[in-house]
């Protein structure tokens, strides 16, 4: 039974022009273990995927259907209450962007020990006024020991994820730190409850390249220490190659192509990957020019559901793309790919030749999309 | 740390600089001679050379301005020409009415304000975001005096319910008079405040209600929210450590910067209440030409402005550690 | 103001019922004030005292003559809340129109220039901002005379700095956008580039900013009168301090020209929510499901 099951879910946005379908009806398994990369460019959906997961989607968005299986359990059967048990200790997140991750006003330390003090938050959760008052009770007798051990705790986190001067940070505020330093942080107080499953939401789009490969290598390293399985949201390439284990390609809300990161490199079977893959620059293959993609995506509101949403821009386009939705097919050994091209029985399809602009694609790109990320 | 206390305390000690030198400039530059307008309409010519002399209407100006100051500081704030008696003393025994009046409009503002706000901005286009949104559109589009008369209208005219006009028991004493058995005290000075109060509260309420909608709805959105609820804080905590701590910034700064609307506001309800203030006093003097007592109340309030704002100020350094720091 | 707001500014009155009674009352208030004249109103000032407190027409005792009554001296009521009208929108408007004009250039001048210049202008206007205003407008009406002029002045100086501090910061942050420094870098001259390219995208805040003023401003004006600061003879607020005396027994006289504060004011404001929520780049005119 694979960690992680997410099956057929469905996020709807609640729009005047209709339904914004964030995610459509998207699966994938997360295993023990293992890196499994979420790709797609702005607005496919991927941040959605992660905040459904964590069931922290705000109005006017809502998980309108499928299951979300950690460890057989289905998240979104679970109450309130009980999901707050799940966020932080059985599956974590960290965001895109990590100065504003954190609080300017609150030391970091002070937010550090919201990961460690999970007994004194507990009185919150029964109600404001228990917490109010452990809050007081709290300022009027100080647990001296209990701070000092949770200092050294805090400490041995920070030095966990390579901080330096780790003391003396304990102290400081947000805005003396850089995002490198801070995205080091949040890593070590999202693993700081002990999860199974990290979901990192681009972790590294706001950062340097030089501290970019830093906080990979530090994902990498975390991930196997503690057998990890990690949800990685990116919609940079290279990031993919270097880390992921498996891929789930995103777009438009739809997960397109699923393969193992190699074969993705290697085989690209969605049109829609082979024009990524084309479009990324290949130290191997020396180009004249970069294929781009035609288009742009479509807006996602009130979009039609049969239909393969990337067909205004696919250069082997079929009628049928139009009129019916593509389902997943197995095309290999953990390939799974949705698109008409392939299918049972039909011969795999030869898409070295990507053609120029399709009289369809020259016309058909629409307003940008509105998704909320 | 200190460097914000100086400047905020440079800043309160240049306001009132600032206002002294108006109400200074101003008894010059009005038309008539500045010693006769101190001295009063019922002035003999001796009465008038006194003052003059007193004024050191005969000294370069800046050395007049000095003079002033210098005798606002000792305590001399001249002589009430309508009530022959020295102003500042005065001023001093209206100076309760008045605190009572703002700090117990503030403490309404605040209590009722700040929780209706969060409410809205936690449940926006909620049942409570839209009655509150068209309750607080009309606080902040009605006028202070006529919503005062309005009031007076319904509940003492009509209803019969509260008096008119004029103060009771002070509110000290009747706070006192409840711990010794005496409530009946407490209720003769609430009767009285009650209209003035929610009347000068009203503006204010309204302001602040829609503030804390914007400034919570605004901290709501942040990254370091989401992120804080993702390590798995109970919604308490994120809405108390995170939210309202943070929303509250703006909000205390803009409280800082509207006391002076306030005290002003109260100028007016006092006057429409009848309620014996520093600010009644102020347009009181004014229209009987009682300069003394006019510029003198006018400085007072000032002063009492500024000193709250100054409050309002270390308030702001404890929500705001950056500050604390730079 | 983009294309895109625009749109996006009729499409949200469509459905912003209030916006829309708001404009209306507006659009009748001006149209009164304007019209004033020309209407067939008996004089405000004309006194009819063997006339006095007259009740409204659907009342006892109201006529047709006077159909919102008449006043303590006989005035009539309609009449006199018609031209009040003329007042408070004509001081609402030039003060805040003042303010805004000598604001605005102030501010962007200032900031745009930064260093010394901005941050001495910056500490002069908080301490002006420290003033408690109403008891300067009080203290220079009653000494300096209480010409119209002056009244507008007054009112307009404060907002003056509040203009001057909100374009403040949003210069600041326009000046750090890419299309100026791509303006400035192929060579377009600093003047032009303010005005061209930073001006332009101020406006959202300057017009919020705008409706508010408008509406306080109409509001201190009516406390002012009210507490007879002004010299205006017919103005809602003095309308309303000589209501006082007869409260008890003669409702209208405060109530027709308080309403008409407030109905305005409420306007006004209805329509700065409504600018606010056009420059929002989070707000989608949805209806919701």
């Amino acid at each position: 039974m694979a960690l992680l099951e997410v099956r057929d879910l469905s996020t709807h946005f609640a729009i005047r022009d209709g339904p914004l379908r964030a995610v459509d009806h998207i699966s994938f398994t997360l295993d023990r273990g293992e890196v499994l990369g979420l790709v797609g460019e702005s607005g496919s959906g991927k941040s959605v995927t992660a905040l459904s997961i964590m069931r922290l989607v705000d109005e006017p968005g809502r998980v309108v259907g499928g299951e979300i299986l950690l460890e057989g359990e289905n998240l979104l059967d679970l109450e309130d209450r009980e999901m707050l048990a799940v966020r932080g200790q059985r599956i974590a997140m960290i965001f895109q962007e990590p100065v504003t991750s954190l609080n300017p006003v609150l030391t970091v330390g002070d937010q550090i020990y919201e990961a460690l003090d999970r007994e004194y938050y507990d009185h919150w959760r029964r109600g404001f006024l228990w917490g109010m008052a452990a809050a007081i009770s709290r300022r009027l007798k100080p647990d001296r020991r209990g701070a000092k051990e949770r200092a050294a705790r805090a400490i041995e986190l920070l030095r966990s994820v390579r901080l330096p001067e780790a003391e003396s940070r304990l102290k400081e505020y947000p805005h003396t730190m850089s995002g490198g330093m801070i995205q080091r942080i949040m890593i070590a107080i999202a693993l700081a409850g002990g999860p199974k499953v990290l979901i990192a939401d681009e972790p590294t789009t706001a950062l340097d390249v030089t501290i970019q490969a830093q906080i990979l290598d530090l994902l990498r390293t975390r991930q196997r220490d503690a057998d990890l399985a990690v949800l990685l949201i990116t919609h940079d390439l290279g990031v993919v190659a270097e880390t992921c284990d498996r891929v789930a390609v995103m777009y438009a809300g739809r997960i397109v192509e699923t393969a193992p990161a190699t074969r993705l490199f290697d085989e690209p079977r969605h049109p829609y990957t082979v024009g990524l893959r084309r479009s990324m620059p290949d130290a191997d293959h020396k180009v004249e020019r970069l294929t781009a993609i035609e288009g742009s995506v479509p807006s996602l509101i009130g979009i039609a559901e049969s239909q393969c949403h990337f067909y205004t821009r696919c250069p082997f386009v079929m009628d049928v793309c139009s009129r019916v939705a593509p389902r997943a097919v197995i095309v290999a050994s953990d390939h799974v790919v949705s698109c008409h091209l392939y299918g049972e029985g039909k011969p795999l399809p030869d898409l070295s030749g990507w053609r120029g602009p399709t009289a369809k694609s020259a016309g058909a790109a629409t307003a940008p999309i509105a998704a909320q990320q | 740390m200190t460097r914000y206390i100086a400047r905020r305390l440079g800043n309160a000690l240049l306001v009132m600089l600032a206002v002294t030198l108006l109400t200074f400039s101003l008894l010059h530059l009005s038309p008539g001679d500045p010693a006769a307008l101190m001295a009063g309409e019922f002035a003999t010519a001796q009465d008038i050379t006194r003052m003059s002399e007193k004024l050191g209407l005969d000294k370069p100006l800046p050395q007049q301005y000095a003079i002033y100051v210098l005798n606002l500081v000792q305590g001399d704030f001249g002589k009430s020409i309508v009530y022959g008696t020295p102003a500042l003393p005065l001023i001093q025994q209206r100076l309760p009415a008045t605190l009572e009046l703002t700090l117990l409009a503030t403490l309404l503002t605040l209590a009722i304000a700040i929780p209706f706000g969060v409410i809205m901005a936690v449940k926006p286009r909620g049942l409570a975001d839209y009655v509150g949104a068209l309750v607080t559109l009309f606080g902040v589009s009605i006028p202070s005096f006529w919503l005062g008369i309005v009031l007076i209208l319904i509940v003492s005219v009509d209803l019969r319910l509260l008096p008119t006009s004029g103060r009771g028991t002070p509110l000290v004493d009747g706070l006192v008079g409840l711990v010794s058995g005496h409530p009946d005290r407490l209720a003769s000075s609430l009767r009285y405040l009650v209209l003035p109060t929610v009347t000068l509260s009203a503006f204010q309420l309204a302001f602040i209600a829609r503030l804390t909608r914007s400034s919570v709805l605004e901290e709501l959105g942040r990254t370091f929210v989401r992120a804080a609820r993702a390590r798995g804080l109970p919604n308490s905590l994120v809405m108390t450590k995170h939210v309202l701590r943070n929303a509250l910034m703006p909000i205390v700064t803009v409280l800082g910067i509207e006391i002076g609307g306030l005290v002003g506001g109260a100028v007016i309800v006092e006057t429409v209440f009848g309620w014996p203030g520093v600010g009644q006093l102020v347009f009181q003097s004014i229209s009987r030409r009682d300069y003394p007592l006019a510029q003198g109340a006018i400085v007072m309030i000032s002063g009492f402005v500024v000193a709250l704002t100054l409050l309002v100020d270390l308030a702001y350094l404890r929500l705001d550690p950056r500050v604390r720091l730079s | 103001m983009t294309s895109r707001e625009w749109q996006k500014a009729i499409s949200l009155l469509r459905v912003h019922r209030l916006a829309q009674v708001s404009i209306v009352i507006l659009v009748v208030v001006v149209l009164l004030a304007l019209t004033a004249p020309v209407l067939p109103l008996p004089n405000p000032r004309d006194q009819d005292l063997g006339n006095v407190l007259l009740p409204p027409i659907w009342e006892r005792g109201g006529t047709p003559a006077h159909p919102f009554g008449t006043d303590f001296l006989g005035r009539d009521m309609l009449s006199r809340v018609v031209w009040g009208s003329q007042i408070s929108l004509l001081v609402g408007f030039s003060a805040t129109a003042l303010a805004a004009l000598i604001g605005v250039s102030v501010g962007l001048a200032a900031s745009y220039r930064g260093g010394l210049v901005d941050e001495v202008t910056m500490r002069i206007f908080d301490t002006i901002l420290s003033i408690p205003g109403i008891l300067i407008a009080i203290a220079v009406l009653t000494v300096l005379g209480q010409s119209l002029l002056l009244l507008i002045v007054v009112l307009g100086f404060r907002s003056t700095v509040s203009y001057a501090r909100t374009l403040r910061s949003r210069v600041l942050s326009v000046k750090e956008e890419q299309y100026v420094k791509a303006a400035r870098a192929v060579g377009v001259r600093e003047p032009v580039i303010m005005i061209r390219h930073v001006l332009p995208n101020c406006l959202a805040p300057i017009i919020v900013l705008t409706t508010i003023y408008i509406g306080v401003m109409i509001l201190i004006e009516a406390g002012l009168s009210f507490l007879g600061l002004t010299r205006l003879h017919v103005s809602w607020g003095v309308m309303v301090a000589e209501s006082r005396d007869y409260l008890a027994t003669a409702w209208w006289t405060a109530t027709f020209p308080g309403l008409f504060i407030f109905l305005t004011v409420l306007s006004i404001n209805i329509l700065g929510d409504f600018f606010r929520d056009v420059f929002d780049p989070r707000l989608q005119v949805r209806t919701g499901v």
